[in-house]
């Protein structure tokens, strides 16, 4: 493949720029199918290059909302997304930093099995154990609220077990050396481990808010109320438009709109997170 | 400044090994003591139960007569350079300077003024902003000794803190070392498995083995009285020719099956006809006047084979071969003609500079 021969480089180019249209023209598809009036959607030669209806699509999903989706605003909806998927990114990454933390840097009775109680949930699917969860927070009387939306989805294993995978690569002679230099072990953890899990914590984040932001089971079956609908579940909510005919155009907007996001945020923390592999300082 | 006191230092570890047994020592106030020995012979043990990084499982540690054993790292007054610096790898060099003081809650005017001290000490004043990854070895490694000097401690502790040098760095660091120490007039604890760096920094050497402490003394009165044989072997390069045999019944000779090793100019009464181990260093064996007879009736003689001669420069060290098979080294002057392999050579040597051991105990006798 290296060597330059130019049959196999045409082939070469060929399969990946097949692979790259495989991979953006859904993608394209949205973003035209948002420019168009409905009824350009449902006739046969599907447009494919964009139309005049952009500023109307978008307004009217912003602002008003779809009258056959329960008229919730998109707006609000990727306002809600966002809360949740920050507060369950942001949770998740405070709860297992201290909790690879205590399991690496403390002795206490029973530490292994904690850490193995820990990693064994791992393995077992969130949608195996939803029932239960579901009647712990009906017990709760978390139904309908954030806290029913956000708190179950914050304990997360894989974010635990990442930190201390990271944190048993830190030389002990540096927790020596902050001992002596009078660090008490939370002065450590902030002063000290934090700052050098920076980059990890850049990645685990943009993993972490993606799937917050992905949530679809969880808030459909914890919501009912409509000031708590995420925009996944609104998309959803659109397509089941009764008897009506699903507005394509106005869908692929919101989807448009939906994916920026978590777009915005492999954009941002890419930088972080690149010139953590880059650049070892240990 | 402080007097350090271990009084039957022990660690036994959860496995039930013991690394360290029943080390009895005082360090002085300012003095300048090396722990050195072989890997895994406790040393750096010793030297991270003072830190307080290890728990001590048998005896005492004082501090200026105060029992520290329980007290947490940080309030023993101590500082400690690592082997691999472990410096912050996130901090500046003055944040990792003065991290320690802030810690303990000082003033900003007194942390400022004692970290341009230790700079200028040390020579970090240019360096003051950089980040650890943009220094050399050489240059962490001060860092990570200013960082030990701004907390202005009652005892240094150093781990191997040289090692991962290149040689002439070492050398370097090793003089501004000894400097520093003249200079703070603190009192230094220093393990190294080096004994170039053993014998010129110290005040006093502990060599250690197995655990146990085999010889604390100055360093040259370890290299004239070593007082075992692990001793007499350890320090010195090339280590101490040791003869082992049989004294002969009437004590002149040392002999091994038969053939006799090494003639003393007067007998041994008190080990004839018993087993014992004759040191001698390399720069102590010369080769014998031709005309034989007239000068070395005073000296001790034996009878070698040259194996091979290795020319370094300042000196010459031909190895050769006693009648037994064992092996000696002796050390000639940088204009000693290379002696042709396989050619016999009788040596010398005056009978102050040898050493007997015991064979059993390999004590000194």
């Amino acid at each position: 493949m290296v060597e330059n021969r130019p049959l196999a480089r045409a082939l070469t180019h060929f399969a990946l720029i097949m692979g790259v249209f495989f991979l953006c023209f859904p993608v394209w598809m949205a973003v035209v199918a948002s420019t168009h009036p409905a009824d350009a959607l449902s006739r046969a030669p599907i447009p494919l290059w964009f139309g005049n209806q952009a500023w109307e699509n978008y307004s009217t999903v912003l602002s008003g909302g779809i009258a056959a989706a329960g008229g919730v605003p998109v707006g609000q909806m990727l306002w809600n997304s966002a809360i949740m998927a920050l507060a369950v990114s942001f949770g998740k990454i405070a709860i297992s930093l201290l909790s690879a933390f205590a399991v690496v840097y403390f002795r206490f009775p029973l530490r292994m099995v904690f850490f193995w109680m820990i990693f064994i949930t791992l393995m077992l699917p969130v949608e195996v154990r939803i029932l239960p969860t579901y009647d712990v927070m009906v017990n709760l009387q978390l139904l309908n609220t954030w806290g029913g939306l956000i708190v179950p989805l914050v304990a997360s294993a894989t974010a635990t077990f990442l930190f201390r995978q990271f944190f048993l690569t830190i030389p002990d002679e540096l927790v020596e050396a902050a001992r002596i230099d009078r660090a008490g072990p939370m002065r450590f953890f902030w002063d000290i481990l934090l700052p050098l899990s920076r980059t990890n914590i850049a990645a685990i984040f943009i993993i972490l808010f993606i799937f917050g932001w992905n949530q679809y089971l969880w808030p459909l079956i914890i919501t009912t109320d409509e000031s708590l609908y995420t925009v996944v579940m609104g998309i959803r909510r659109m397509m089941n438009a009764g008897e009506a005919l699903p507005v394509w155009n106005l869908i692929m907007a919101t989807a448009v709109l939906a994916m920026l996001p978590p777009v915005m945020v492999v954009l941002a923390m890419q930088r972080l997170f690149v010139k953590g592999l880059v650049e070892s300082e240990k | 400044m402080a007097q350090l006191e271990l009084n039957g230092l022990g660690k036994t570890y959860a496995g039930g090994v013991r690394a360290v047994r029943d080390i009895h020592a005082v360090v002085e106030d300012g003095e300048f003591v090396v722990l050195v020995g072989p890997s895994g012979c406790g040393k750096s043990t010793i030297l991270r139960m003072i830190a307080g990084l290890e728990t001590i499982t048998e005896g005492e540690l004082r501090i200026d007569g105060i029992r520290v054993n329980e007290t947490e790292p940080g309030a023993r007054d101590i500082a400690m350079v690592f082997q691999n610096y472990a410096l912050y790898p996130h901090m500046s060099v003055r944040g990792n300077m003065e991290y320690g003081l802030r810690n303990e809650g000082r003033p900003r005017a007194e942390i400022n003024q004692r970290i341009d001290e230790a700079a200028r000490m040390l020579q970090l004043t240019a360096l003051l902003d950089r980040q650890p990854r943009q220094l050399s070895g050489g240059q962490r490694q001060r860092v990570a000794m200013g960082r030990a000097i701004v907390r202005n401690p009652k005892v240094f502790l150093f781990d191997e803190p040289l090692s991962n040098l290149d040689a002439k760095l070492r050398t370097q660091l090793r003089a501004e070392l000894k400097a520093l120490h003249r200079k703070l007039g603190a009192t230094f604890i220093y393990v190294t498995h080096d004994q170039v760096e053993a014998m010129s920094l110290a005040d006093r050497i502990a060599i250690l083995n197995g655990g146990e402490i085999q010889q604390l003394a100055a360093p040259l009165d370890i290299y004239r009285r070593p007082a075992n044989r692990f001793v007499a072997e350890f320090i010195g390069n090339p280590a101490m020719n040791i003869l082992e045999g049989h004294m002969s019944d009437d004590g002149w000779v040392l002999m091994d099956q038969g053939q006799p090793l090494l003639r003393l100019p007067s007998p041994i009464a008190d080990r004839a006809g018993q087993p014992l181990a004759i040191g001698i260093r390399p720069e102590h064996l010369h080769p014998a006047p031709l005309g034989e007879g007239q000068q070395t009736h005073a000296l001790a003689s034996l009878q070698v084979k040259v194996d091979f001669t290795e020319h370094l420069g300042a000196d010459c060290i031909v190895h050769a071969r006693l009648e037994n098979g064992a092996t000696v080294a002796l050390r000639l002057g940088g204009n000693a003609r290379a002696i042709a392999a396989d050619s016999p050579l009788s040596l010398c040597a005056d009978p102050a500079d040898l050493h007997l051991f015991d064979r059993q105990s390999g004590q000194r006798i």
